[in-house]
């Protein structure tokens, strides 16, 4: 047990470290617009580039930090009634849901993604516009790249309900189940 | 001898084919007038005319494929059809945008004249057939117009630090003549115009820019379109999936397609001149480009044009197609047809 | 009834699926792409449908939510937010607001109000105006020991305000779809919008005029005591003051535009930050990770929610629910009612672009041809009136549950603790305002024509 929680601290590593770093990619956005918008009105210059490099920093923000943002417990959840649940039961039904749905989910865009960045690539597809970006396939290589994360970190957690639900007290007590039930005890 | 006698009345062509029910995925909504009304037409044509035997459901963009995924997912078979223009698919294939539209292209007999007898159509059939594309040229507009200018232009100087929403290679030339062009949002054009985020925006032919509304924001029209003259519109089909239709239902597919450039060319010519006449009744200015401006972007377009055919092959050969064949329709046109001056 | 077969009822499936695995507490962005999978996979297995069609799925999320500029203003909006937030000016210009108001019941939430209006000014987009609101008035708010109800639906509600008052990128959509002028709808859609602000202010002074416990106000010594110097207030508006007048300045000074003009509103924060010496290393780097996460959030929604979306149109959802309309309508005011009806219903599930995508394209040259017997003039100011009656109506689809994108946001971004029912419960009586908004509307077209009159 205390193996499979090593695996999946092993595949938690890459995604929080990609996505703390890509969470600064908002400043360089920033920073982008700002220029974007000074170069165009006072100095006048087409930026055509510019502007789809702005939404290229946007998509590998919120792509690269999918996976993490699993991990730091940010995706909304509706916990109306599984606020009441016992951890265990909370576990379960984690498990469920990576098993169901998130995994299956991130397995079919990866399949067909991977199909859609190959075209890209293949074919060396630029922007529509022919005054802006080329090399279509980083952006479309990097939203892959998000959703595989998401995938480590749904594996992640697969494997921690597991350990949560058939391990020791030990190796449980170390699994982010055990540490979400010290909140919720604490809080009521 | 004798014939032998048979009670089966023999088959019509259309029972004979497997019915076909397919999706289609529109770039354009099917309410835009021309660009989309095109569309939605020849879905309706070939349902009625297969009996009812090929359906071709219209989806509006979106609602499936966003407009410009469109390409990607007939090529790839996630759907079977698609309506757009070539000019779309520029990061694709940059030779796909001659059979869009050309700057200081031709008027559509001689861009007809050029597809369907001077080698058009061959190169375009095996660009797309390279995508796993089978294109089919369905639907043809009018010429459309430069667009709205906040301010008036006198000469090509008036061009330097213009800044202009632009899509397609008419961008590339204003770009060479020093204009800075803007990718905005189509959502944010009417407010980015009125604000003057930006100075002028192309959009499309009169009718539809009229309903767009841009005559509120921006009070000088500019003509004649020279970006566009006029305008291919695509039926695209996946090529396994066309490959398997029966050759009557791929015939039957073409004349619909035939038959409705003929009705989106009669329709849009005659639904400018009201346009036209509302436009100017708003209070907007038309202007026609003079000729050393036109003779100036035209300079550009021609540089533009080379650096293009030097970066892509493929460019460079539908280049030449059209080039040639211009070249020598020239003598034909320079005589057969009046020239304006001479109706003047 | 004719004869419904389970191919048609398919789409409508996905929707029981849903609902009661949205309360299973797992994440509402997974959920989403689960159940899509799953439909799209029984359709494969059992329906013939094409295996390929998974393939737009990615393209959509490329096409639809990566490449779309428009949402580039969600994290640049957020970050906005957050600065204010972390850094303490947002904190400082509530408490004087509510130094200010003391007097006034309920004081701070109106001014919250007002604050969801300036910002609807600046932009369209529900998610980055709801998101900022609630990392900026929220905490503010329950310290002052607002109820939680008020607080959230005073806040859902008038972030939502952003779709319905101009500049909205989805009037400008149905302004396209249903061949309209842009400037005219814009013009149609002040008056009832500001008609809903109102609503939401009458309201929230009368509740709290009734049930004072729910917008407690300071006791006349603390305010005493607190007294403000000309000084002080100067100190704490200034700052959020001339923040709004660039952002809207930058965008009616044809500077940038209102995506853009997101962008210029960051770095303003951060600015102001630094000049007021709190921007600390700590600062940005909690900054950063709130403006990251809360992007991740949103945009895992999205990617969730355009899958389901696909999913629904492929199995056929959008022909029977036009051909449920066609069934129901009877004359002009029956096909009204039955597209008003049908759109708020759909607002429980999905959002805006979707239900005009649905509607819109089918039904505007039927909507053109609607005679309302002298209650609006024929032709295209009926046009004009139905718009503003959609966009009303859904308005409200970001509100309500189980699928109101306005409480997702709001969830996202409020302290933890704070639970979904609070928020639920909260936009209640605010989804109820809405509808009598609608209903006046209804019953008083010139509310959204008048100003259109002048123009044209
Ligand atoms: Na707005
Ligand atoms: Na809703």
């Amino acid at each position: 047990m205390a193996i499979l929680l090593n695996i999946a601290r092993i595949l938690e590593t890459p995604v929080i470290w990609i996505g703390s770093r890509a969470a600064w990619l908002s400043v360089i956005l920033m920073a982008v617009i700002v220029f974007d918008v000074t170069l165009r009105h006072w100095f006048v210059v087409g930026s055509t580039q510019l502007q789809e490099l702005e939404w290229h920093l946007h998509g590998a923000l919120f792509l690269l930090c999918l996976g993490w943002a699993y991990i730091r417990g940010a995706h909304v959840r509706i916990e109306l009634l599984s606020d009441r649940w016992s951890a265990r039961r909370r576990a379960w039904v984690e498990l469920a849901g990576c098993t169901l749905f998130l995994l299956p989910y991130v397995t079919m865009l990866l399949i067909y993604g991977g199909d859609y960045v190959a075209i890209s690539f293949a074919y060396e597809e630029a922007s529509a516009s022919p005054t802006g970006l080329t090399n279509r396939w980083i952006i479309k290589g990097v939203m892959i790249l998000g959703v595989a994360l998401l995938g480590l970190a749904g594996t992640a957690r697969f494997l921690e309900a597991i350990v949560y639900l058939t391990g020791t007290a030990e190796t449980a007590g170390k699994t982010r189940f055990a540490a979400a039930q010290r909140t919720i005890s604490s809080r009521t | 001898g004798q014939q032998p006698e048979t009670d089966s009345v023999p088959k019509q062509p259309e029972e004979a084919d497997t019915p076909v029910t397919w999706r289609l995925s529109s770039t354009y909504p099917s309410t835009l007038l021309i660009i989309g009304t095109m569309g939605k037409r020849v879905t309706e044509k070939i349902h009625s005319l297969s009996g009812e035997r090929i359906d071709l459901a219209f989806y509006e963009p979106g609602v499936l494929a966003p407009p410009f995924e469109t390409f990607d997912a007939v090529s790839y078979g996630a759907i079977e059809a698609g309506w757009s223009t070539s000019g779309y698919w520029a990061g694709k294939e940059p030779a796909l945008q001659l059979f869009s539209s050309v700057p200081f292209g031709p008027a559509a007999p001689e861009y007809l004249a050029w597809y369907d007898h001077g080698g058009g159509r061959a190169l375009f059939e095996r660009i797309y057939h390279r995508h796993n594309i089978h294109g089919i040229i369905c639907g043809l507009s009018p010429p459309e117009a430069s667009g709205w200018f906040k301010r008036e232009i006198t000469g090509i100087e008036d061009f330097q630090g213009l800044k202009i929403r632009f899509f397609g290679l008419g961008g590339k030339v204003l770009e060479k003549v020093g204009a800075a062009p803007q990718l905005i949002a189509g959502g944010e054009i009417y407010q980015a115009l009125e604000l003057g985020t930006i100075d002028a925006s192309e959009y499309a032919m009169p009718a539809v820019d009229y309903r767009m509304g841009l005559h509120e924001v921006a009070k000088h029209y500019y003509l004649p379109g020279w970006h566009q003259q006029s305008t291919f519109f695509e039926l695209i089909i996946n090529l396994d999936a066309w490959n398997g239709l029966s050759p009557h239902q791929q015939s039957l597919i073409e004349a619909a397609c035939s038959a409705n450039i003929r009705e989106g060319l009669s329709e849009g010519e005659a639904l400018q001149t009201e346009a036209m006449s509302k436009i100017a009744a708003a209070g907007v200015t038309i202007h026609t480009w003079s000729p050393e401006i036109l003779q100036s972007l035209e300079t550009a377009w021609m540089q533009v044009a080379d650096e293009l055919a030097e970066d892509d092959a493929t460019f460079a050969e539908v280049w030449a197609s059209l080039q040639a064949f211009r070249e020598t329709y020239r003598g034909w046109f320079d005589r057969g047809y009046l020239r304006r001056s001479v109706r003047d | 009834m004719p004869d419904v077969t389970f191919g048609e009822l398919m789409p409508f499936l996905m929707f029981a699926v849903l609902t009661p695995l949205l309360f299973s507490g797992l994440p509402v962005a997974f959920i989403l792409g689960g159940v899509a999978l799953l439909f799209w996979a029984v359709a494969v297995l059992f329906a013939g449908e094409n295996p390929a069609s998974f393939f737009l799925v990615v393209s959509r999320i490329f096409g639809g939510v990566v490449s779309k500029t428009v949402l580039v203003a969600i994290p640049m909006f957020v970050f906005m937010g957050t600065m204010l937030e972390k850094s303490g000016i947002a904190r400082d210009l509530l408490a004087t607001l509510q130094k200010m108001t003391h007097r006034v019941p309920g004081g701070l939430a109106l001014s919250v109000t007002l604050l969801g209006v300036i910002l609807a000014a600046t932009t369209g987009i529900i998610g980055a105006s709801v998101v900022m609101m609630t990392l900026m008035a929220l905490p503010v708010m329950l310290e002052h020991r607002y109820d939680g109800t008020l607080a959230t639906g005073t806040i859902a509600a008038s972030g939502t305000l952003g779709i319905l008052l101009p500049p909205s990128i989805m009037l400008v959509v149905m302004a396209d779809l249903l061949g309209i002028s842009t400037g005219a709808l814009f013009m149609a859609a002040i008056v009832p919008g500001l008609m809903l602000a109102g609503l939401y202010m009458a309201y929230i002074a009368m509740r709290v005029s009734m049930a004072p416990h729910l917008a407690p106000q300071m006791s006349k010594s603390a305010a005493d005591d607190q007294s403000l110097g000309t000084g002080d207030i100067f100190k704490s508006l200034a700052p959020p003051t001339i923040l709004i007048l660039v952002v809207l300045g930058s965008i009616f000074g044809g500077i940038a535009t209102p995506t853009e003009a997101s962008g210029v509103g960051a770095a303003g924060a951060l600015i102001l930050a630094a000049i007021r010496g709190k921007l600390t290393r700590a600062t940005m780097q909690d900054v950063v990770e709130t403006t990251a996460l809360t992007s991740a959030m949103l945009f895992g929604l999205f990617v969730g929610a355009t899958a389901f979306s696909y999913v629904f149109a492929l199995l056929g959802g959008h022909d029977s629910l036009i051909a449920m309309i066609e069934a129901s309508g009877v004359g002009s005011w029956g096909i009204l009612a039955a597209l008003m009806l049908t759109t708020f219903l759909l607002g429980f599930f999905f959002d805006w672009i979707e239900i005009t995508l649905i509607i819109l394209p089918v039904f505007a040259p039927v909507i053109a041809g609607l005679d309302f017997a002298g209650h609006v003039p024929a032709g295209a100011p009926t046009l004009v009136w139905f718009a503003v009656l959609m966009a009303v109506n859904l308005q409200t689809s970001f509100l309500t549950p189980p699928f109101g994108f306005a409480l997702f946001y709001m969830k996202g971004a409020a302290p933890d603790g704070l639970s979904l029912s609070t928020i639920y419960k909260g936009i209640f009586p605010f989804v109820l305002l809405q509808l009598a908004g609608l209903v006046t509307l209804l019953i008083w077209p010139d509310l959204a024509l008048w100003l259109t009159r002048d123009a044209g």
